[in-house]
């Protein structure tokens, strides 16, 4: 099986455990019922780290070999496995604290954090651009290329003159913190 | 330390080939040009053999499509004044986590 068909399957997993968590998910008025369904809900997550750790070791190991021709997407693909798990991990954790709240102890909310902190730590690891190397050469050849100053750049992208680019900007940023 | 920044001909070419949205073009710009300069200890990845290079990276959430992401890599290399930051060139992904 492909590393790229690996992902999806795996995306696949997560997306549908995604969606029978919200599915299970008591009404918001019921800690008890929230803290069991927490802990049942943990029990999904504590084999997120080791899943990932392979799907990232098993990336790592076939775009060594050069068996991946366009890693980006691939990357990417696995970047979004870990927002997914990382999502997923967000709720469960306001429904931990929701039961808590409610007087309710959850059952291995410990580990759980735990688990989160690897599934991080992870992503950090796997971060990092790792097939984004250039040779001596192509360094060289990117320093002899022609270079523009930003705004002339983005204006010459936009089609207008450098004075309407900053104009456009200009107003943009106002509109943004506005 | 302030940076300028400039982008080469080549970077130049490939986000007018992206056709990105409006917004999304307007972002880029206020990152290469405010948050990698204010910034560049945060916003750039050594990249330590062959050669020492740099990364940017930025995503951006689509203003008009729920859940989809543009995400943005660009090669960055020091000038010799050592206030000049060269992007000389880039890639582009889009993905949709919903």
């Amino acid at each position: 099986m492909s590393a790229e068909m690996i992902v999806a399957t795996i995306r696949k997993q997560f997306e549908m455990a995604g969606e029978a968590l919200t599915e299970s998910k008591p009404k918001e008025s019921q800690p008890a019922e929230t803290a069991r369904y927490s802990e049942d809900a943990i029990l999904f997550f504590l084999d997120r780290p080791a899943t990932l750790r392979r799907l990232v070791e098993h990336v790592w190991a076939t775009q060594r070999a050069g068996r991946v021709p366009d890693p980006l997407p691939l990357w990417l693909n696995v970047s979004v496995l870990f927002q997914l798990a990382l999502r997923q991990a967000n709720s469960l954790r306001e429904s931990i604290a929701f039961a808590r709240a409610g007087g309710f102890r959850v059952e291995r909310e410990e580990e759980f954090e735990r688990t989160v902190r690897e599934i991080e730590a992870l992503r950090g690891e796997f971060q990092k651009p790792f097939f984004f190397k250039a040779s001596e050469g192509e360094r060289e050849a990117a320093l002899g290329l022609e270079y523009l100053d930003a705004d002339e750049a983005f204006a010459h992208i936009a089609g207008v003159d450098v004075e309407t680019w900053r104009q456009r900007m200009a107003e943009y940023e106002r509109h943004r913190q506005g | 330390m302030a940076h300028k920044v400039k982008l080469s001909n080549l970077i130049t070419k490939q986000i007018r080939a992206w056709a990105l949205p409006d917004q999304i073009e307007a972002e880029i710009y206020l990152f290469l040009t405010h948050v990698l300069p204010a910034d560049v200890a945060t916003n750039l990845t050594r990249e330590s053999g062959p050669f020492d290079g740099m990364v940017a990276q930025c995503v951006r959430r689509d203003p008009h499509v729920q859940g989809r992401d543009h995400q943005f890599f660009f090669q960055v290399q020091f000038g010799q004044d050592e206030e000049t930051l060269f992007i000389s060139s880039g890639d582009y992904y889009t993905s949709q986590i919903d």
